[in-house]
Parts: C-alpha cells; structure tokens; sequence
C-alpha cells in the first residue's frame, strides 16, 4: 500500500507540473498540450466549434448533411490476399508456376521474396456473383449474399510493406508513433449519441493485439478521451470497471462525489481543462457500470442469433465481437472497431499457407459478418452504418520463395501496390465496383486509391471536409490525411 | 469572406440559381470576372483565413502584392505569370492549382484570366475593352451559373459556409426547446448539420424508459426532425396521432417496439417517409395496404413481424428475405 506521504507527494508533483504548464502556455502561444487551451480560449479550430472540455464526448452535428452516423471498421491484420478473395485474374492462373517477369522485381523491396519467384495462380475458384456480376472466389459464401451492397475498392495501395507501419498508416495517417486515430478524430469531430458507454469501442478477436499495437486506436496528440477503449467478450467488458467486492454502487457514487470535488477545487485553482475532462470520464465510468454490460451481455440474444451468427459465449471470437458490434451500433456508439488475425499468408507454416490456415480464416469471418450486414440492414441500421473490411496491404501475385528456396507451403509475400478493400451502407455505391488491377494483380492501372485518399473518403461520408477534421498541434494544422495531396473518392459515394 | 462570396454569387444571379447573367459590359473584368473566380476557387486557401504559401487573393491589393517570392501576376504576359502557371501545370503535378482533390476550374476561365493579363492586368479595364473573341464571350455569360452550380444554393458545401448569424437566426424558433430536450435527453438530439435546422432524434442511449410522454416532449419539433429512430424505446400506439404529425420525417426506425398497425395508419399522410423500420415490432399483414399508400417509401423493413409475408406478396420495397443457412465451402478446393 502507498502511504500518506507518497500520496501528498504525487499530489505536490501534480500542481507543480500544472502551474509550470499553465506558465508554459500562456507563454507560449502554441505548444504541446495546448490543445484544450486552443479549443476553450475562444481560438476556435478549423470547423468553427469550440467543445467543451467538460462534455468531451456530447455529439456535435458534422459539417453537412451525412448518410453516414456510425463506421464499423473491420480490420483483418496480417493482409489478406485479394487474389484469393476478391481481385480475380485468369492470366495470372495461366501462368501459374512460371517465372516472375524481370521488370516486376526491378527496383522493388519485398519482405521474403529473393531471387526469382514463380507466378501464383489463385488458389480458389472464381465466379462472377450479383446484378453487377462482381467476380468473387467461393470463400465467403455468406459474405456474398451481401454483394450488391458493397462496394469494391480495387486498387488501393500504401507506401508502407511492413506490419506495424502499414497499420499505423492505415488507422492513423502516418508510419509513425503519435497520431490520433481515425476513430479519435471522428468522436473528436462528432462525439457520441449515447452518453453511457464510450464513443469509440476496440473489440480484439483472439485476445491477439495487431503489430502495430495499441497505438492503431490511440488518440495521438488528441486528449486521451478520444481514444478507443478496448472491450472484452468475458468478465469485465472493461477492465476494473465493476466495483471491488466490497465496494457497494452507492458507496462508489460518494467516492466519486468527493473525488469531483477535489477535481473542481482543483481546476479553480489551477485551470487546466483536462481536470474538466477527468471529472467527465470517471461519470462515463459510473454510467458504464451498468449500461457497459448490458451492452455487452450475448446472452441476451436469442438462439436463432447465436446460429446466424456461430457465436459462442464467452469466446473471444470475431463471430461474437460481429455480434457485439451490431449491439453496440443499436446502442449508438460511434466508431466501433474489430480487429481479426491470422491472414499474413506467407506460406512458412501450416497455419498460415494459403491453402490452409487461409481458408480457416475465411471461415471465422465469413458468416458472422454476413449475420452482420444482414442484422443491420433488417433493422435499417445498414443505411447510417459504414462498414469497411480490408487490409493494411496486399499480397505478391508471385509465390514466396523465402531465401530463394520452393518453401513447403503455399503463400504470397507483403505488396503494398495494390490490395483490395470493401465498403458497404453509410451512404456508399452498392454493387459497385472502382479502380483495376492489371492482368497479374501487381500494379494498379486504373484509379488509384491512397490509405489516405480512402481515409479522406471515410470522413466525407462522415459529413467533414478531411482539411477541416483538423487540429492545430506543433505549428501545423494536423489531419489524418497529412499534407500530401488527397482525393476524395467522390465516384464511391452514392 | 464566406459570406462574402456566397453573397456575391446571389448579386450576379438576379434570376436565382443557375440563371446565366452576364456581367455588364461596363463593369470591370477585376469585378466582373476575375475576382469571382478567384473567390470561388481559391480563396478558401488564399484569403483572409489562410494563406497557403503566404499568398492572399481576396483582394485587389492582395492580388497585385503577391507572395514572399514576389508579384503572381506579370502585366501583360499571363506565360510568365506565376499563377497562371500553376493552373495550367498537369492536374497530377504537385504543384498544380487549384490542388487536385478540390473544385476544377473550367478552361474557360482560366483563358479569361489568362486574357485579362495579357489585356495589362490592370483594376481598371472595362470588360469590353478585353475585345473577348466571340467563345470567351459566351463562356463569360454562363461564368456566373457555373459558379453558382459549383455551391448551388442550399447544397450542403454552401450551407456548412453560412456564417453563424444566419444559422442562429434560422434556427432561432426552436433553439430553445432543442436546447431544453438536449439536456433532458443527453446525446439523442441532434441537428442535422453545423449549420443546418433540420433535426436528428434517436433512442439508441435511452432505451425503453423512453416512452410516449418523453415522445410528447418532442411536439413543437415535428416540422423539424428529418430522422427519428424509435428502436427499442417504449413508445406505443397511443403515440401515433402524434407520430403522423411529423411531416417531415424522412427516416423512421422503431424495431423492437409495440408499434403496430394503428401507428402505421397514422403514417399514411407523411409525404416525404422514405425508411420505414418496423423490424420486430407489432404490425400485421392489416397494415399492408396503408404502407402502399406511402408516397416516397424506399425501404421497408418488417422483419419478424405478422407483415412480412403480405408485404412481400404486395410488392413492398422488403430487403432480400432472411439469410438461409448455408453448406460451408470446401476446406481446400484448389480450382
Ligand atoms: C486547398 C487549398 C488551395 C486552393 C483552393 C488553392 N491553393 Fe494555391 N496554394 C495552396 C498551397 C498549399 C500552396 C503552397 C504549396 C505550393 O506551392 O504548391 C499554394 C501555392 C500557390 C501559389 C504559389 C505561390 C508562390 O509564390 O509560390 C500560387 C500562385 C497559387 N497557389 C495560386 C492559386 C490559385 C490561382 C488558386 C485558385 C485557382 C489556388 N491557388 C487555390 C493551396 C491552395
């Protein structure tokens, strides 16, 4: 146990550090943490709204009208294969066991791949499916009973070919540490419709967190209320949020009572507005006890659910967190966002080979998430929900010859040129098809589409311009998008 | 200068929106052309908010100053003026302008700017005195409907640019009760946009301890909530009078409600319900030939309800029927 004196020494610590920042601010017009200060001086940000420190996460209408409310945002981390799923090419099966041609190796870095590969064909057989006849492999059969709703992004490519950087990339706008992610800057820009749960909901299937860590939901330089809260399937939905054993909830309510106050009593003397913000969580937290598990509780759902779904309870699966997702969007939060694993289909063991783990995975994500878009389209939730699928990258067209050598299993090495993702409701083209791939799959040749120009695309269906969705931090106006030229995907917005 | 260009734009359209009125001859081609232009496409980014490369041009003596790196504009010759030169770079370079992702400017007017400076580039010149070949002429009467169709009144690009004068004044009729509700309801009421008065209504954080006498609350907002989403709140039929009167509701969702047919009666007169969600809610197949009468009705969902079944026979916009369950593809079928 910490003593009095350990206490009343952080406590000290704490003023001390508050009083120097305060000085630090008033001195310097910008600089870090100045972010509250920016927002409540009156030094309003680029959308014109100043938010109130106090209610950090109270909803704000976007900028315009917006189909979309709410993003689901399912991230399957390790890249799936787009040739096995999605982007269908017959000449690459033509070639399949031939050697790689020269001109796709000059110049490029690959992760694993030396030498001379062979060609891959794809693995799986391909039709065309839906009014629009989308090609598909026969992998997500549930899945494609959805097709003329989704829309197809095809030629979308990144800068990065490692993991963790091309999901930073992805989530955040940059390879690196540090910058909020896309969910912050959405309940940043449009807080959340239920006040008792939090805004931005992180649901890890697996209990496996993705290589780019905890940091692809963080709030970056947004205060930390805007970052995701990871949720999980058994005991606690979060952890410590029910009461210890013998703490009654009326007790906890004089607790926090008391703990306001000193926070009040605080912020009159000092002024720091995050104190405001402090207050604001610890109600959430109390509002959450009870609403959090709720929300949370499968096995309030019926049979016939569980079986749409292939749910179990207490698993931490992608069909349950599916499940959880479609909860959570009745219930009104924001940005809720699932992460599945396993799809880094190199070839170098069993469990990830294309023509065995691969398959696996499909079968964990397919029918939960057409139980998904099923359940949120019945009940006409689909219309303001967005849901994006996809990867941090694609993969080779050319099998993965680790050290130059026919490996034992089958797979396609990291490709950050071009990779499929899908987007489905919130305002988005169903049935609809954009950007192509040439013959093999490598390079894109029609319609490129950036990580940043999709990330521009998200947030206009959100209803914010993406350079308004921005903050003054360090002498820049910061957005997700960064400073590179970006387009907005307008041909993919209905 | 949002308000500025906006109202600029109405002062070149006597005729309302997409009416071509050309500037008057005697006007200048500063006034007439060049500074609408350049307010319509680049002062967003050159302007008294912001200075992209410390370059302003929202007014004359902005324009002629130039950025640090010196004049924009090279009297006479549009080949050597830096901003012409930026908009005729190739849309993917770098350094074209206006930067690829926004609004395009027509030919036509980057050739009226180009005309202009090679005319001396001066405050003073006369439209007429530019001796415009018959081409520009014309591309110069529709200048002021192009512009205006780049920001259509009331498009949701022109809107969020009000200033907020405007939007309190409009919203100014209910600002006190949405303002009450708010705190009463805490995140469920919502304007539509920043700038908009059209209303957003959900039950999603407040679930069944809402009821008809909270709904009764929100009366004096009926000719203002465009969606309303009732699901798993506790509204009954003793709320559809009330629920008719909503007239402009373009979205209605109450899955998992006792909502039933009287409800859906009450609908009937609604002119512009597009998404009706009845998911699990208490109408029947009584229901269908009201739901037939809904005038703009593009989605309708009645999942688990005594409806679904007559619906369908009748032709109603249903989604596709619920999913069958289906075999699990081969584990390894190599084609
Ligand atoms: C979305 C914002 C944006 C819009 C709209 C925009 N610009 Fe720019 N402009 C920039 C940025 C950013 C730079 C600095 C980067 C560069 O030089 O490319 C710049 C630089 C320039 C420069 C170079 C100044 C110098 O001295 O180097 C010129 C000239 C220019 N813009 C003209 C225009 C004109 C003319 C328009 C309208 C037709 C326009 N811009 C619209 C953002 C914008």
């Amino acid at each position: 146990m910490r003593d009095l004196d350990g206490l009343k020494r952080e406590l000290e610590h704490t003023r001390l550090t508050a009083v120097t920042r305060r000085h630090f601010l008033r001195h310097c017009g910008t600089g870090l943490g100045a972010l509250w200060l920016a927002t409540t001086a009156g030094a309003v940000d680029r959308l014109g709204f100043a938010r109130a420190p106090a209610e950090p996460l109270a909803p704000l209408p976007p900028q315009f009208p917006a189909k979309a409310k709410r993003v689901i945002y399912l991230h399957m981390a390790g890249a799936p294969s787009q040739l096995e799923l999605f982007d269908y090419k017959p000449v690459l099966a033509r070639l399949d066991g031939q050697d790689c041609p020269p001109s796709f190796l000059e110049g490029k870095r690959f992760a694993f791949i030396s030498g001379v590969p062979k060609m891959l064909g794809p693995q799986f057989p391909f039709h065309p499916s839906g009014q629009a006849g989308a090609w598909i492999s026969d992998r997500l059969p549930h899945f494609e009973r959805h097709i003329d709703d989704v829309c197809f992004v095809r030629s979308m490519r990144t800068d990065e070919f490692n993991h963790a950087p091309a999901q930073l990339m992805l989530h955040t706008g940059s390879p690196r540490f540090g910058h909020p992610s896309l969910g912050s800057w959405v309940t940043y820009g449009l807080g959340t419709e239920n006040q008792n749960l939090p805004g931005y909901i992180v649901l890890v299937s697996g209990g496996k967190t993705p290589d780019g860590g905890k940091s692809l939901w963080g709030s970056g330089f947004l205060p930390s209320v805007y970052q995701g809260v990871q949720c999980r399937a058994q005991g606690d939905p979060v952890l410590f949020l029910s009461n210890p054993a013998d703490v009654s909830r009326p007790e906890r309510r004089r607790v926090l009572d008391a703990i306001g106050d000193i926070n009040r009593e605080q912020h009159a003397r000092h002024g720091d507005p995050e104190t405001l913000t402090r207050i604001a969580q610890y109600e959430l937290a109390f509002r959450m006890q009870v609403s959090a598990s709720e929300a949370m509780d499968l096995s309030r759902e019926t049979a016939a659910v569980h079986a749409r779904y292939g749910t179990q309870p207490g698993a931490e699966s992608f069909a349950n967190n599916c499940l959880l997702a479609r909860r959570l969007a009745e219930r009104g939060v924001r940005f809720i966002q699932l992460y599945h694993w396993g799809w880094d289909s190199h070839g170098a063991s069993e469990s990830e080979a294309l023509t065995t783990g691969f398959p696996k995975r499909c079968l964990e994500v397919d029918q939960p998430i057409g139980a998904l878009l099923s359940d949120l389209k019945e009940r006409g939730l689909l219309e303001e929900t967005l849901v994006i699928w996809g990867g941090e990258f694609g993969r080779t067209p050319m099998r993965e010859n680790r050290n130059g050598q026919e490996m034992k299993f089958v797979g396609r090495d990291h490709h950050p040129g071009a990779f499929t993702v899908w987007l489905a409701g919130g305002g988005v083209k169903p049935g609809f098809s954009y950007g192509a791939t040439d013959e093999m799959g490598y390079n894109i040749v029609e319609n490129p589409v950036e990580v940043r120009d999709l990330q521009a695309t998200i947030i206009r269906l959100l209803g914010f311009d993406h350079h308004k969705l921005s903050l003054p931090f360090q002498g820049l106006d910061q957005k997700i998008t960064g400073v590179k030229p970006t387009r907005i995907v307008r041909e993919i917005i209905a | 200068m949002r308000r500025r260009t906006i109202s600029l734009l109405l002062a070149m359209l006597p005729g309302g929106a997409g009416a071509a009125a050309a500037p008057s001859p005697a006007v200048t081609a500063y006034e007439g052309f060049v500074a609408p232009i350049l307010r319509a496409r680049c002062v967003e980014c050159h302007g008294p908010d912001k200075q992209k490369a410390r370059l302003a041009l929202h007014t004359w003596e902005a324009l002629v100053r130039g950025s640090d790196a010196g004049p924009v504009i090279a009297a006479g010759r549009p080949d050597e003026s830096v901003l012409v030169q930026r908009l005729k770079l190739p849309l993917d370079d770098e350094e074209h302008m206006p930067p690829s992702d926004h609004p395009q400017p027509a030919a036509a007017e980057i050739a009226l700017l180009e005309r202009w400076i090679a005319q001396g580039g001066t405050r003073e010149a006369r439209v007429t005195e530019l001796n415009l070949p018959p081409d520009l002429l014309a591309a110069l009467g529709q200048l002021s409907g192009r512009l205006a169709a780049l920001r259509p009144a009331g498009a949701p690009e022109a809107r969020w640019e009000l200033d907020d004068a405007a939007v309190s004044a409009a919203r100014a009729p209910v600002a006190s009760v949405v303002a009450a509700l708010q705190r009463r309801f805490p995140g469920a009421l919502l304007y539509e946009s920043r700038t908009g008065t059209a209303l957003h209504f959900t039950t999603a954080g407040l679930g069944a301890e809402f009821g008809d006498a909270e709904l009764s609350l929100l009366e004096p907002l009926r000719e203002h909530v465009v969606v309303l989403d009732l699901s798993r709140s506790g509204v009954t039929d003793a709320s559809a009078g009330l629920l008719g009167r909503f007239r402009a509701l373009r979205t209605l969702r109450a899955a998992f409600t006792r909502l039933g047919d009287p409800t859906v009666a009450a609908l009937v007169g609604l002119p512009a319900l597009e998404h009706l969600t009845l998911h699990a809610s208490g109408v029947t197949s009584a229901s269908v030939p009201n739901l037939r009468q809904l005038p703009r009705l593009r989605t309708l969902r009645l999942g688990e309800t005594a409806a679904e079944g007559a619906a369908r026979v009748a032709g109603l916009p249903l989604g596709p029927p619920p999913d069958p369950a289906l075999p699990a593809p081969a584990p390894n079928a190599n084609p």
